[in-house]
């Protein structure tokens, strides 16, 4: 799945699209620890709004996200905060009830 | 209470709070624009050599009053409103009362200033003296208990605390100040109270609110890495303290050692914090073209010349010009320093403000959020690079009419040209985000 991301065109941007189509089926891998606010927000919505059940989104932050997570929940998304040793955070976002990813979450 | 640097989102502002303060503040430089273009007229008319020829000018005092309460005071009063609420996730009590009496006195007070300094009617003195003094005192208030009662501590936190302190201070002094112009018979005018007045109003109240908002927009706009922490914590405290050192050595020691000494500790303090920010920009992860960066390099290249100017001063090395280098240095440090940060800041801030309040009225509608503007359809490139190219010309304008006053034409239309466009630039996306709350 591609995401349209034709708004976003700087060079950046132009790499994390470029992770996207690059990513395995079912994890879309997204790093906006370069973007300036309101960019990751943008983006995970453009994201979110067109990914598929079975699917998680792997968002690699420099901080968390506060407005994202309440959009996101209002939409029926679920997800998960892990703060890696670099000092980024890591953000994962799936659908509500998705026991499939649950699951897949719980045995990792 | 937690010790948290992150932002809080869940308490912001109704956006006509901070924007009814973004919309008004150029207005007042304009009018600035348009008196200085009077006088630069009418000196070219009358051959008036007299013209900048001393800060003690009353055309001076409320052109410059102008500038600092109607555009400076009433952005940082927006900000304010927008920024505690954000860092200490509280908003200032009382909302939007608070805000119209705050926005109203500022505006009948900086007004009446501007008429009472015009026609010397003593009783508009008193009337403007008590119409800013209890905006600025509501607003301190409020803003006080809304830090007070923050949900957590951060070195901004503490900055902004002290710059509310200094506001009081700034504003005692500049009321009494007012009355003393007002009253001089009864009062007198002691000028040791004008520089008390100007370094809390500068050093303090501006200085300090602006070192406390960089902490938090410096790192979250530009990607850079964050202020050392040691340093956001010592820094405020010493500028602080620099502050009661020099203002009162200055009033009580005006011309001695030990006031010189005070004087460049707190240059010196205000010196390292501008070295620290370019370090921080020139470490940005995205060397793109950012208009909000290169507003923040003329910051700090002013600071520094300001900084040249005040050597050059206590050498006495220009003593013979020492009025035209006091002028030299307001218009630097006002126009140069702050309104170069302040201008910056709103490139981002205005933009940013709009897309988060659209992103509201959205109420989790995927479809409609996707619609939103990019913060640069927002705010385009083209409007603020050309509003960083009026500022810079003002400024080389503003400096050039203080050694040739053949200039103040110029620089007056160059004033009103340049903050019309931040008119137009504010008005633009308040018109964005009306039509986005009809929607």
């Amino acid at each position: 799945m591609k995401p349209s991301l034709k708004r976003f065109s700087d060079p950046v941007v132009a790499n994390t699209v470029a992770n996207v189509a690059a990513s395995v089926v079912g994890v879309i891998k997204l790093d906006v620890s370069e973007l300036e606010p309101p960019e990751p927000y943008g983006l995970a919505i453009e994201i979110l709004s067109d990914m598929p059940s079975e699917t998680i989104l792997n968002m690699i932050h420099r901080k968390e996200p506060y407005p994202l997570y309440q959009t996101a929940s209002e939409m029926g998304f679920e997800h998960k905060t892990t703060f890696l040793c670099d000092g980024m955070v890591q953000i994962q976002f799936w659908h509500k009830d998705d026991s499939i990813v649950q699951s897949s979450l719980v045995n990792n | 209470m937690k010790q948290d640097a992150s932002l809080n989102f869940d308490f912001i502002p109704y956006w006509t709070i901070p924007f009814r303060f973004f919309l008004t503040a150029p207005l007042f430089a304009m009018a600035a624009g348009v008196i200085l273009f009077v006088f630069g007229v009418q000196a070219l008319g009358e051959g008036d050599a007299v013209l900048w020829q001393s800060r003690w000018f009353t055309e001076v005092i409320y052109t410059l009053h102008l500038i600092t309460l109607g555009t400076i005071t009433m952005m940082m009063v927006g900000a304010l409103f927008q920024v505690t609420s954000v860092v200490g996730g509280r908003l200032l009590p009382g909302g939007k009362k608070v805000a119209t009496i705050v926005h109203s006195f500022l505006i009948l007070g900086a007004t009446l200033f501007l008429i009472a300094m015009i026609t010397q009617i003593a009783w508009f003195f008193i009337l403007a003296t008590f119409l800013l003094v209890i905006g600025l005192l509501v607003l301190s208030v409020c803003g006080l208990m809304a830090i007070f009662r923050a949900q957590r501590r951060s070195p901004t936190l503490t900055s902004m605390t002290l710059s509310i302190v200094s506001l009081l201070v700034m504003m005692c002094a500049g009321g009494l100040l007012l009355l003393m112009h007002g009253y001089s018979e009864h009062l007198g005018f002691d000028r040791r109270w004008t520089d008390f007045h100007l370094v809390w109003a500068l050093a303090g109240w501006v200085g300090l609110l602006i070192m406390g908002v960089s902490f938090q927009v410096i790192p979250m706009f530009h990607v850079t890495p964050s202020f050392n922490p040691l340093f956001q914590k010592i820094l405020p405290i010493a500028v602080f303290i620099s502050i009661i050192l020099v203002s009162l050595s200055g009033f009580f020691y005006k011309g001695e050692m030990v006031a010189i000494a005070f004087q460049f500790i707190l240059l010196a303090c205000y010196g390292a914090y501008g070295m620290v920010v370019w370090d921080l920009l020139n470490k940005r992860k995205r060397k793109i073209e950012d208009i909000t960066v290169q507003f923040w390099k003329v910051a700090v290249i002013s600071f520094f010349v300001f900084f040249i100017l005040q050597v050059v001063s206590v050498m006495e090395i220009l003593a013979p010009w020492a009025d035209k280098v006091s002028l030299i240095s307001g218009v630097l440090i006002i126009f140069g320093v702050v309104l170069s940060v302040i201008g910056g800041m709103l490139q981002k801030i205005i933009p940013f403000l709009s897309y988060l309040h659209m992103q509201r009225f959205c109420q989790g509608d995927f479809e409609k959020i996707k619609t939103l503007p990019h913060m640069r359809v927002i705010l385009t490139v083209k409007h603020s690079r050309a509003f960083l190219r009026l500022h810079l010309l003002s400024l080389a304008l503003l400096l050039l009419m203080v050694i040739i006053p053949g200039f103040t034409v110029l620089a007056g239309a160059s004033v009103f040209v340049e903050f019309s466009l931040l008119l137009f630039i504010t008005t633009r996306v308040v018109t964005m985000i009306r039509k986005m709350e009809q929607v």
